[in-house]
């Protein structure tokens, strides 16, 4: 059965649609993250115009962060301090962002930057993770102790806070710059950030993991939702029909991944991860590079 | 739609022989009126005066049908509304494809059609009638902004912009297609495709004699978006703000919507 997108212009299988929103959302279940950096290409890959792929992708974001970050409050794991300074710098990082996207678009290379975005961060978090995944893999077996905490200069930071919750007292410019730049980031690529978000918070801030993620939803919530706001009064780019069809299929399919993830190995899933965005990241240089079938592109308008 | 369009072809069927006495008539017809001159018999019609595209639309058949003198021959040209395109062309810069050059064509009509009674090369072996009445996509006039004509770097982008539109199913010229019922009235199915765009199109009618344009005719369809999606999109693009508002809140209403139905199971 065929669907008129209205703002992507095309006409598309709704079971197509519904199986790449089941199986992104059953990855999602599976491995914990929110899966926009997957869905995103695939909607590219799949002839979604990659502004409205971006601008769809973070208005789904917004159902699938907030189903999420319910179930972590009602645990008691969200740092409301910690949430609050990163939106604050998320919301001024994402309007900038969104008018950075306005901008390219006008100038025609928005479609370039998004790709290139893409390959950057999928290219990079992707090696990252299969490498320290490999590392776990063959540690297991050999019981290596645990790295300690090392002291840095962002340690050293002014403006120190308190975060009782967590538990953690450093410089509340850190997770305010961290947010911004995660928010610029979420309105460029329609992602909610999450998986660059999540080791940030672990690594940079040293939260305890309990709350990391809980706390990632929650600001992931107001971020996204202030892109969809933004894109859709700006760029008119936010398919509803679309986003109504993605969100159908990704619930389900989070649902049934939440489940299998439970009997599946850690560390072996994180390795097939890795390899799956590291498989993503070379489509989309491959389309970048490769000599395109037709050179030219129209557009309606002087 | 189909039946009114049914209706329509069958009352000029009876009227066409009507049509086809009116040189016998003027006798009779002199004592209320004067006779109507013979080159009047030029007529065109659609069969709908509206397509309206809804959220299955997989494209239509346009039916065209009217009349024309007898022995000479028809051209049906439906245009799209004429609008200012962009072509761009793609150039590697550091070993990646990026967006280059550009042309900007200002009028190009956003989709054309043409159906004759015999081809276009034998209607018009010297291509005059054919250049000055824009017959073929090929001849369509696209007004290159800013440019010198002639450029040769110009003449690629309109190439590359009517193979973009032909591929797209959007500019199309058939031969032969305007079939004759009887000596004057004639009928052709244009289709119009599954991404045709909106907008007030016209039906423009030649009627040919030797190889020259002895006489023309219009009419006119809208095409239409119609149903959710219409309402989507207009939401979208007149109220961006409400639209960005609403999205928002439909999506958290969602997701809190799916913790409620999943909490409740064990």
């Amino acid at each position: 059965m065929n669907v008129y997108l209205p703002i992507a212009e095309i006409s598309v299988n709704v079971f197509v649609l519904l199986a790449m929103g089941g199986i992104v959302g059953l990855l999602s279940g599976l491995f914990g993250v929110g899966g926009g950096f997957l869905m995103t290409p695939l909607l590219i890959f799949f002839g979604i115009p990659p502004v409205v792929a971006v601008a769809t992708q973070a208005n789904q974001i917004v159902a699938t962060s907030v189903s999420g970050a319910l179930a972590h409050w009602r645990r008691g794991n969200v740092d409301l301090a910690m949430g609050g300074m990163l939106l604050a710098g998320g919301i001024v990082g994402s309007s900038g962002g969104v008018w950075l996207f306005s901008y390219l678009r006008e100038i025609g290379q928005i479609d370039l930057v998004i790709k290139g975005s893409f390959v950057l961060f999928l290219g990079t978090i992707g090696s990252m993770m299969f490498v320290e995944s490999l590392k776990a893999y063959m540690k297991r077996r050999r019981n290596a102790p645990p790295v300690k905490r090392r002291h840095y200069w962002i340690h050293s930071l002014p403006l120190k806070m308190k975060f009782r919750k967590s538990g953690i007292y450093v410089s509340a410019l850190l997770p305010v710059v961290l947010g911004a730049s995660i928010g610029f980031l979420v309105s460029i690529m329609g992602i909610g950030g999450g998986f660059i978000m999540v080791p940030a918070m672990i690594y940079l801030l040293g939260m305890p993991t309990i709350m990391v993620i809980g706390t990632s939803l929650f600001q992931i919530i107001f971020v996204t939702a202030n892109v969809t706001f933004l894109q859709a009064a700006a760029n008119s780019n936010v398919d509803l029909v679309l986003a109504v069809i993605l969100m159908a299929g990704g619930i389900i399919g989070a649902q049934f991944g939440a489940r299998w993830g439970n009997r599946l190995n850690a560390v072996s899933l994180r390795l097939l991860l890795s390899g799956l965005v590291l498989l993503v990241c070379m489509k989309l240089i491959y389309d970048l590079v490769a000599t395109p079938a037709d050179l030219y592109s129209i557009v309606v308008g002087g | 739609m189909c039946r009114t369009a049914f209706a329509l072809f069958a009352a000029v069927l009876l009227l066409c022989p009507l049509a086809a006495q009116s040189g016998e008539a003027p006798r009779q017809a002199q004592r209320q009126a004067p006779a109507p001159p013979p080159r009047e018999t030029i007529v065109v019609e659609v069969a709908e005066p509206t397509i309206n595209i809804d959220i299955g639309f997989e494209g239509a058949d346009l039916l065209v049908f009217g009349l024309v003198e007898a022995g000479t021959d028809a051209i049906v040209v439906v245009r799209g509304e004429t609008r200012a395109e962009t072509v761009r062309r793609k150039e590697r810069f550091l070993g990646v494809w990026t967006t280059g050059a550009s042309r900007t064509f200002l009028t190009v009509p956003a989709f054309y059609a043409l159906a004759s009674s015999r081809p276009l090369d034998h209607l018009f072996p010297d291509e005059f009638m054919s250049n000055r009445f824009e017959l073929g996509a090929d001849k369509l006039n696209f007004t290159p902004y800013d440019i010198v004509p002639g450029d040769p770097t110009t003449d690629a982008f309109r190439d590359a912009l009517l193979s973009h539109k032909r591929d797209a199913g959007l500019y199309a010229e058939t031969s032969s297609l305007v079939k004759f019922v009887s000596e004057q009235l004639f009928r052709t199915t244009l289709h119009m495709p599954a991404n045709v765009p909106l907008g007030r199109y016209i039906v423009r009618l030649y009627m040919v004699r030797g190889d020259r344009v002895v006489g023309q005719r219009e009419t006119y369809f809208m095409v239409n978006k119609v149903g959710v999606e219409e309402k989507v999109y207009r939401f979208a693009h007149q109220h961006g703000v409400l639209y960005g508002l609403f999205s928002v809140v439909l999506a958290l209403l969602a997701g809190w919507l799916v913790t409620l139905f999943f909490r409740t199971r064990p």
